[in-house]
């Protein structure tokens, strides 16, 4: 009973770790021929993998609870970049140098822009999404890719088609630059550069989605939530709000991309209004990677995409990044129907 | 269902409307139309529009031609704020349908005239494109995918241009590069456009042949937000500068704000897609040392167009109005005019034929707009193979400058022209 | 003959064709409106606007509208959600592309190839057909909207692969310069040589990018389209899909084999998409892998979607609906804005001016997020679609009074 068991999962699973380790050799074979530019490359992928996770995590929540892909939400992510650039304009800070100010700056803009997005979402769900709750289920699909389009061109008609500069407040000075003990100034082609945008990236990815898994497993809303994830009807009948419920998911799905697009802005300073679609996309990808509704899953997938596009941009060739990221995710499907933690199986 | 029904008759009802929409009114003699096909939505495409709305109002304001007066209508291939040859394809059938339109400005983009030349030689339709820059659409190069020929389909050449084509215009940041600025080494990188890539293919190739190295890495716009790991692999390489295949509505100027964050300092070359405020604008806090082609005579160093630029000052004041092919557009739109005129007289003071302006335009010879003298050859290509080039630098007075300046965060950061490479007189 | 005799001898006739029902049938009646307009639509445009343009548009719409009844095979009539039509699009106008111009001449292969269109249109058809099936295959243990994901990646892959294998397929450059459809010589010769131009339907045997003649052919291609489509919904097939669109579970208990049906659906519904993709490759001439991104998948989406799911007219209708808005309303709105505010008297805020980019600049930036309140507002308003089809409109009135009974019983307790 046992062995079969386990042979019967076998062929899937098998075909899943052959895939890994066929990963993992090759790019330890690339780490060995250059450890600098491997390390160089990890460090770009899991600071882009930290935003897609803070993306991701949104349309987790919001498929989870109710089986909704919400083009939507990276856009809000975008719009997030939009008003953090705005709302730091109001202050005279100071480019290119860590002052005070821009500390201060930070620490009154990041909240500001968190809550506006988040009040944002819950109007669009209040809008778009809950009206047709008992509608054809792809009737809402259709509102999210018209809500989708109607932030993007709120964007464009706001600052035009060209890319935005967003302030750089942070500083730009490497936190880190060196490479087992050779010189950077002798050397500078075996050099890693991490910056302090990279660590700060990573850092305030880390506080956002540990606060969040927090919120999630230890407050009263987030077992409404996780129990109307599970059974709508049945957590109705238990008095849980279900509205304020699902608008309360909306709401913490868009403070994340809030504040994602906000670091985005802060580490890349450009933004253009259509930048929402294509990450989006690829944080959609990261959520069903990681298996969807599953909430350390998308933070997983996240960082997992983030580091596959950066070894396939370095390794690859940029023009294969698409094809792979979407060939992984194919093979994982195939594979694994329900992505890397998948431990619920959204059968419905 | 009446409800539905209603929906449906109305729908009909505003098909119809609208096609009734489109009639025109009369003329002196009658009128001609002019069309042109730009991208609109971008800076560099309304800087371009107006050198045509510019000289077909003075040539209105002068009598229009041979009696006639000529309409102007401005048709945008852009969709969703990037150019699409699909949208340049429709605005040039929409032409097509149209008697009245004898020819046309554009199109801006060498990808959009690559699908349009097919249905516009058909129909002998001419084309004057005041921008486009990939050689393969009038030159059996061996680089090239596709033979012009072949476009045209046995038609005889309707496609004209009045700049000179990149394998000028990359060569010669090539040599720029190679013998002024004495770099050895250059990472090349393209936006995966017609155009990226052919002005990348010819800058390498020529950059090679005077014995420098070079890396190649391309991205597309809408895939590629991060070029970091991009320009690192640049670095490690050992580039001591980066040129860029591509136009600012593809980002292409991005990796060129992103290179600060990986404490990266070389200069950035490109070819006149890069030459634009947008540019400047994308590469917000490291706008400087960016070096730019533009496929023609800088006007502002040009004498003879020194009034033909203050008049158009005067009409079009906005800082953004004059670009870098404007007062290409606005030769290309007098050539076309004169063509015009003459086929006019072809046909005894009739509407002419549109094989009657192609025929009139490919006899072209001496035409002398204010860039320069154009004689057209049997291709569509001009004689003028002037390449300017420029660099990115603070503007005391940007009026002074080719006028290309930022246009949203470095107002004065301007591209200065520096020294031009004449083609006809090296070859 | 006397009247009353007249009116007696055509009663029976008028009950035999069913005609006063047929035309109380919302669906056949708009299609008789739709048929009415596409015959007459050459003439009256070209009388109107005294230009061939909307033809060629209407030409172009019409490939949209084949997408769309394609698309509702796959979503609309086997519930499974496909997010990369347009990839099967893609692949129908490439194997026209390749076979018919030049382009495999410079491919390692060296020799060109010039199949005729009208073979090809079937060859694509085919190609497609079986690469929705490939597709398909691994893909049938998946449930829901995981298939959907799947599609999606295919989407995003496939135009990636036909850009990035440009030694074959001319990448970014495109496949231009595709040969155009010839009539056989037996249609135009005979009059063509005897000097009878008139009648003559294209001139020299082909189409030569001659809006009309596209157009004739789009029409014909849609009305087989849509016969199949009704036919084959109708069908045994048709009703095993509309099974597993309402239960998987219940439709294999009753002996349906989900497996080939999902598979014929995906397939079908590709087929058709490789039908368009022919047809145009041909009317454009050029084929580029930017043509058939994400946002072509998408827009076909939502146009079946709004049009009424399921029902092959409310497919039509939304296609050509959101074909207008899209290419015809939106793009004309800033010239229109501008001639109202010149006619009411605030022509100064045409100009441009600094930040401002004009009235019509302005306009031409407002477009797109209309696009998107229309799409919002159209759905709120009638989330089955404008025109759904009977059956689930029935349905949705049962669940919806069912849905009110349970919230009234719920305010009660």
């Amino acid at each position: 009973m046992r062995t079969a068991r386990l042979g019967g999962l076998g062929v899937a699973d098998l075909g899943f770790y052959i895939l890994c380790a066929i990963a993992v050799v090759l790019l330890a074979i690339q780490a060995i021929s250059s450890p600098a530019d491997f390390l160089q490359i990890l460090v770009f992928g899991l600071a882009d993998g930290a935003i897609y996770a803070l993306i991701a995590l949104g349309y987790t929540m919001v498929y989870g609870i109710i089986e909704l892909i919400n083009f939507a939400h990276g856009d809000v992510f975008t719009l997030g970049a939009y008003v953090a650039t705005t709302l730091i304009g109001f202050f005279a800070v100071s480019e290119d140098a860590f002052t005070t100010l821009n500390l201060v700056v930070l620490l009154l803009v990041f909240p500001a822009v968190m809550l506006i997005m988040g009040g944002i979402n819950v109007t669009i769900e209040r809008i778009a999404y809950r009206p047709l709750r008992n509608a054809p289920r792809l009737a809402p699909l259709i509102t999210a890719i018209g809500m989708s389009f109607v932030l993007e061109g709120f964007m464009f008609l706001w600052h035009g088609p060209a890319t935005v500069h967003v302030p750089n407040l942070l500083p730009h000075g490497p936190g880190f630059e060196g490479y087992l003990g050779f010189d950077c100034a002798v050397n500078s082609n075996n050099c890693v550069f991490i910056g302090f945008k990279d660590v700060f990236v990573l850092v305030a990815a880390a506080i956002l989605v540990t606060l969040l898994a927090l919120f999630i497993n230890r407050s009263k809303l987030g077992k409404a939530m996780r129990a109307t994830a599970q059974d709508r009807d049945a957590s109705q009948l238990m008095g849980i709000n279900i509205n304020r419920t699902i608008a309360a998911t909306f709401f913490i799905g868009a403070l994340l991309a809030g504040a994602g697009g906000m670091i985005w802005g802060l580490y890349f300073n450009t933004v253009s209004y259509n930048l929402g679609f294509r990450t989006g996309l690829i944080a959609f990808t990261s959520a069903v990677f990681g298996g969807i509704g599953n909430i350390p899953g998308a933070a997983l997938g996240g960082m997992v995409i983030g580091l596959v596009a950066a070894f396939s941009d370095g390794y690859i060739g940029s023009k294969w990044t698409q094809v792979v990221i979407f060939g992984i995710l194919i093979g994982v499907l195939v594979f694994r129907p329900t992505g890397l933690l998948g431990m619920r199986v959204p059968e419905k | 269902m009446v409800r539905a029904r209603g929906l449906v008759v109305l729908t009909l009802a505003v098909f119809v409307a609208f096609a009734c929409g489109g009639s025109t009114g009369g003329g002196s003699k009658g009128t001609i139309k002019i069309g042109s096909d730009l991208p609109v939505c971008t800076v560099g495409g309304q800087a371009t529009q107006n050198g045509v709305k510019f000289a077909i109002d003075q040539k209105n304001a002068a009598g229009g031609v041979e009696g006639f007066t000529i309409t102007f209508q401005g048709f945008d291939d852009c969709r969703q704020a990037a150019y699409s040859a699909d949208a340049g394809v429709e605005n040039v059938q929409k032409m097509l349908g149209d008697n009245k339109f004898l020819g046309m400005i554009g199109p801006y983009n060498s990808a959009v005239a690559k699908a349009e030349i097919p249905i516009s030689s058909a129909q002998h339709f001419t084309m004057i494109s005041p921008a486009n820059t990939n050689p393969c659409l009038t030159k059996d190069l061996p680089d090239c995918s596709y033979h012009p020929q072949d476009l045209r389909k046995g038609n005889p050449n309707n496609y004209f241009r009045v700049v000179t084509t990149d394998d000028y215009q990359g060569p010669a940041m090539s040599i720029y590069a190679y013998n002024t600025l004495k770099f050895t080494k250059v990472g090349v990188l393209d936006d995966s456009t017609v155009f990226g890539v052919g002005i990348a293919n010819t800058f390498e190739t020529k950059f090679k042949a005077l014995g420098g190295a070079t890396l190649r890495k391309g991205y597309k716009k809408d895939q590629t937000s991060d070029f970091r790991v991009i320009l690192g692999t640049f670095k490690t390489f050992g580039a001591q500068a980066i040129y860029v295949g591509g136009t600012d509505d593809q980002n292409i100027c991005v990796p060129r704000a992103q290179m600060k964050a990986i404490g990266w300092t070389v200069p950035f070359l490109g070819g006149d897609g890069i030459e634009t405020p947008d540019c400047i604008n994308e590469a917000a806090g490291n706008e400087a040392g960016i070096y730019a082609t533009s496929a023609g005579a800088d006007a502002t160093q040009v004498p003879s167009a020194a009034s033909a630029i203050s008049a158009f000052r005067a009409a079009f004041p906005g800082p953004n109005d004059f670009g870098g092919y404007t007062m290409q557009a606005y030769d290309a739109s007098n050539a076309l005019m004169a063509a015009i005129g003459r086929a006019i007289k072809d046909n005894n003071g009739n509407t002419p034929s549109r094989e009657q302006v192609r025929a009139e335009m490919a006899k072209t010879t001496g035409f002398v707009g204010v860039v320069g003298t154009y004689d057209f050859d049997a291709n569509g290509d001009t004689n003028l193979k002037i390449v300017s080039i420029y660099l990115t630098e603070q503007a005391a007075d940007p009026s002074k400058t080719s006028g290309v300046c930022g246009s949203k965060t470095a107002k004065n950061v301007c591209f200065v022209w520096k020294t031009q490479f004449d083609f006809a007189k090296i070859s | 003959m006397s009247v009353p005799a007249t009116a007696q001898k055509r009663g029976p006739m008028w009950n035999r064709l069913r005609l006063r029902e047929r035309i109380r049938d919302r669906d056949t009646a708009i299609f008789g409106i739709l048929f009415i307009t596409a015959v007459v639509w050459p003439m009256a445009t070209i009388y109107a606007t005294d230009s061939t343009f909307l033809i060629a548009q209407a030409g172009h719409a019409g490939t949209y509208v084949l997408l769309a009844i394609g698309l509702n095979v796959v979503v609309g009539f086997a519930g499974l959600l496909d997010l990369g039509y347009a990839a099967f699009f893609a692949i129908g106008a490439y194997t026209y592309a390749l076979f018919a111009s030049n382009q495999l001449a410079s491919s390692p292969l060296h020799h060109e190839f010039h199949m005729p269109f009208w073979l090809m249109l079937f060859v694509g058809m085919v190609v497609a057909a079986v690469c929705g099936a490939i597709l398909g295959f691994p893909t049938l243990r998946l449930r829901g909207d995981y298939l959907a994901i799947v599609t999606l990646g295919f989407g995003e892959i496939v135009p990636q692969l036909f850009y990035n294998f440009d030694q074959w397929t001319g990448g970014i450059n495109a496949i231009g310069n595709i040969d155009q459809p010839s009539l056989p010589y037996w249609i135009t010769g005979p009059w063509a040589e005897a000097g009878i131009t008139t009648i003559k339907l294209v001139p020299n045997f082909s189409f030569a990018y001659d809006p009309v003649a596209f157009y004739v052919l789009i029409v014909i291609l849609v009305i087989l389209a849509v016969i199949l489509v009704r036919n084959l919904h109708s069908s045994r097939l048709g009703r095993a899909w509309m099974a597993i669109r309402e239960d998987e579970v219940a439709a294999a208990a009753m002996g349906i084999n989900t497996v080939t049906t999902k598979l014929l659906a995906f397939a079908i519904g590709a087929s058709f998409s490789g039908f368009a993709g022919a047809y145009y490759g041909a009317s454009f001439g050029i084929v580029s892998p930017d043509s058939f991104l994400f946002t072509v998948s998408i827009t076909v989406l939502v146009m079946i979607v709004l049009g009424g799911m399921g029902n092959i007219t409310g497919v039509i209708v939304g296609a050509l609906a959101i074909y207008f808005v899209l290419n015809n309303l939106l793009p004309a709105l800033p010239a229109q804005v501008e001639s109202l505010a010149d006619s009411v008297g605030l022509g100064s805020l045409n100009v441009q001016n600094g930040d401002w980019p004009g009235l019509a600049g302005e306009t031409q930036r407002i477009a797109f997020l209309l696009y998107g309140l229309i799409l919002v507002v159209m759905m709120l308003l009638r989330p089955q679609g404008l025109v759904p089809s009977r059956v689930r409109e029935q349905e949705l009135k049962h669940d919806a009074v069912l849905e009110e009974e349970t919230a009234v019983e719920q305010a009660h307790a």
